[in-house]
């Protein structure tokens, strides 16, 4: 379990990992980079920690989620539903973030948990780099799920993250 | 010294997927039509070329969990039964087809399926493992390692759960093959910073990355992918060809689109009487692919005005095509050696099942290039590991640096495994990695049932962290299978952990997710808790 109280900025300069979860009793926030310009982040508020802080701050309270960008020192706050439990964040490739998720009202800030330093990665942007485009729709048309009890027609082998598999132009 | 070095790479891999619980099951499919289709056509081309004493060099990873479902008995018998419903299949098709433009096929099917199924019987003695070790002690393969269950080690939570993956994985590889080794396949090629130094504490020499991942070092390598980079932490990347890759993996531009070849999505079993097909559909009675194929790719028609596959006229295209991708290496060595002044290592890998199953005529065509590398004076067939071993100290080219975030998948990066469709499952995940992590340390020295309880749960959580799961549920292919195999996954960890710490363990309980979910079962939970995750 990672250190819950560093601040975002105040770590070690090292990044340790592109997931990092924080607990505080039971509340968790986690972030995963899925794209130089996009990171996943979620939660789950089940822990003592937010019951305490929207009790303390009263029930006109708003839960935010805020971007820091530690390269910039920069930060966005952008307003979350609790029960949500995730968002997709655009983030800029190449720099270095923390999330955090807090509850705000009348002025007060209350930060229930965050996330250590995220690196994102470059863009892929060299010349020639360009890896070939896999041709996602093309890799498993295969026969499609049905989802009616009894019946499953899938049947050959799903798997190949980049194959094209053979062209057709009829896919199944 | 050769103008050029080709290092082709073949990654094996499917999920555990095996349901004793069912007499059949349509999932197990896949890995029968993997045997079928690509495992043993590619054993059986390898040891042909063996025989005909071709100096060929294949790099080959095998993940540990196909090894495992290699190796299993149940899944062998199974395997078994499914090629000799095939053969009889095979059989039928013969008589059916005589006298019609499509007896050729049917002719090759019965014979390629009479061929798999004695080697497979026979000579292999159901072990496919073995033959591929073999290979590998006489060098003309260099097999590599991987995670335990191709989990995308960015997308864990914790430096220990990656760290129990790798340790795992390699355990697997010198179970199955006797000795560590010096090779590393990060399943997707997904990479972060930080693996390197993970790969190097678990002795391991290299590994592959996508092309950016490469191109976007830090710094800048001067040989771009032509040459390996050797990571701060000691391993080397070897970076995947652009050209290569597109020539056989773009769907417009690639091999496998020829009108000649298979066309993969027409299938018999969609196309046939269903009473004729019966026997060997399940026992649900559903049409589903049954890998005999009539029909070429022809053009662009819809899939009823397909015309017959002539399987002699296929061959000679796949050996056209081979001979292509040999003269374009030999043509781009020359012009990166021109370009640079460095002999280029040219690295293609590619998913094995690949060739075979979906592109029919891909063992053909990898034959071929295997056999023609060896007779040109161009190129040289070499393994990763004998490039760093017999010619990096000859003074080739030498670079260095930090690779870049990246993957071989969709746009590069890690969409397809995050995305609104399968993101639901990372919460669950990181939750139950971190509870295993604790629950490790905390019951490390304890014995018993709670320890068999605690290994199990390692299982599971394992099997839970494939890759695979959220690559299915994101392109919609036997998505609810893969959705549902995730839950009960993680619902047998949360049983058994609770069961485990609570000091109540059921040992019917226990017994039962032991024989279902039985990959690794040499597992020992302290994996997760290692004081120096990588040691």
């Amino acid at each position: 379990m990672r250190e819950m109280h560093r601040p975002p900025g105040g770590g070690p300069d090292r990044p340790r990992d592109r997931v990092t979860i924080n607990f505080e009793g039971a509340d968790r926030i986690g972030v995963l980079v899925r794209h130089p310009e996009s990171v996943y982040v979620y939660w789950r508020l089940e822990g003592a920690r937010s019951a305490e802080v929207v009790r303390d701050l009263g029930g006109e309270c708003q839960w935010v989620l805020r971007v820091l960008d530690l390269t910039e020192n920069s930060s966005e706050t952008f307003p979350v539903q609790p029960e949500a439990g995730n968002s997709y964040v655009e983030v800029k490739p190449g720099r270095t973030y923390g999330f955090e998720l807090a509850v705000t009202a009348r002025g007060k800030w209350r930060t229930v948990c965050r996330t250590e330093r995220v690196e994102v990665p470059p863009a892929k942007q060299v010349p020639g780099a360009e890896a070939p485009a896999p041709v996602l729709e093309r890799l498993r048309p295969g026969t499609p799920d049905r989802d009616v009890p009894g019946l499953r027609y899938e049947t050959t082998l799903p798997y190949l993250a980049t194959s094209p598999g053979p062209r057709s132009t009829e896919g199944g | 010294m050769a103008k050029g070095y080709l290092i082709p790479v073949l990654h094996c891999h499917l999920p555990y997927v095996r349901h004793p619980e069912h007499d059949d099951f349509l999932e197990e499919d896949w890995f029968y039509e993997a045997v079928a289709e690509t495992y043993v056509p590619l054993l059986l081309m390898l040891k042909r070329l063996q025989a005909e004493g071709s100096r060929f060099r294949l790099t080959l990873s095998i993940s540990p969990t196909l090894c495992e479902m290699m190796c299993n008995e149940l899944l062998r018998a199974r395997c078994v039964r499914y090629l000799e419903r095939h053969v009889e299949l095979a059989q039928k098709e013969v008589a059916r087809t005589r006298g019609t433009p499509f007896a050729r096929a049917a002719e090759m099917y019965l014979e390629r399926y009479r061929c798999v199924h004695s080697a497979y019987v026979g000579r292999y003695e159901r072990d496919i493992v073995g033959p591929f070790r073999e290979l590998a002690r006489s060098g003309h393969i260099e097999l590599i390692g991987s995670a335990a269950t191709h989990a995308l080690l960015p997308l864990l939570g914790e430096e220990q759960g990656k760290a129990a993956q790798v340790r795992v994985g390699l355990g697997s590889f010198r179970k199955h093959f006797g000795r560590a080794p010096e090779g590393f396949w990060l399943p997707e090629c997904a990479y972060e910073s930080g693996l390197e130094a993970l790969l190097a504490q678990n002795g391991i020499r290299y590994f592959f990355v996508d092309t950016h991942g490469v191109l976007l070092a830090e710094p800048q390598p001067p040989f771009g992918v032509f040459a390996p980079l050797r990571t701060p932490a000691g391993p080397y990347a070897f970076g995947r060809d652009v050209e290569s890759s597109r020539q056989v993996w773009s769907a417009d531009e690639g091999y496998p689109g020829d009108p000649l070849y298979r066309e993969f999505y027409r299938d018999l079993g969609h196309d046939a009487q269903l009473d004729y097909l019966r026997p060997y559909l399940h026992a649900d009675g559903v049409r589903r692919n049954l890998g005999l194929k009539y029909h070429r790719i022809t053009g662009n028609v819809p899939l009823d005005r397909k015309e017959p596959y002539d399987p002699a006229a296929a061959h000679r295209r796949a050996v056209q095509h081979a001979d292509a991708f040999v003269r374009e290496r030999a043509a781009q060595a020359a012009r990166v050696r021109r370009a640079t002044g460095a002999v280029p290592v040219i690295v293609c890998p590619y998913d094995a099942e690949l060739f075979g199953h979906w592109w029919f005529e891909g063992i053909w065509f990898l034959e071929r290039v295997l056999r023609q590398v060896d007779r040109t004076r161009d190129l040289e067939c070499v393994t990763p590991g004998e490039w760093l071993s017999e010619y990096l100290p000859e003074g080739h080219a030498r670079q260095s640096g930090q690779p870049a975030f990246s993957s071989w998948g969709y746009r590069g990066y890690l969409d397809v495994w995050v995305n609104g469709s399968n993101d639901w499952m990372y919460p669950r995940l990181h939750a139950a990695e971190s509870a295993m992590i604790r629950a490790s340390a905390h019951f490390a020295s304890t014995d018993g049932l709670v320890r068999r309880a605690l290994n199990q749960c390692a299982r599971q959580l394992l099997l839970a962290q494939a890759s695979d799961w959220a690559f299915l549920v994101s392109t919609g292919t036997a998505s609810h299978y893969a959705r549902r195999r995730f839950n009960q996954l993680m619902d047998r960890f949360d049983v058994l952990l609770a069961q485990a710490e609570g000091g109540a363990v059921q040992p019917d309980v226990l017994r039962q997710y032991e024989s279902l979910d039985d990959a690794f079962p040499e597992l020992d939970h302290t994996v997760f808790c290692a004081a120096d995750a990588g040691d």
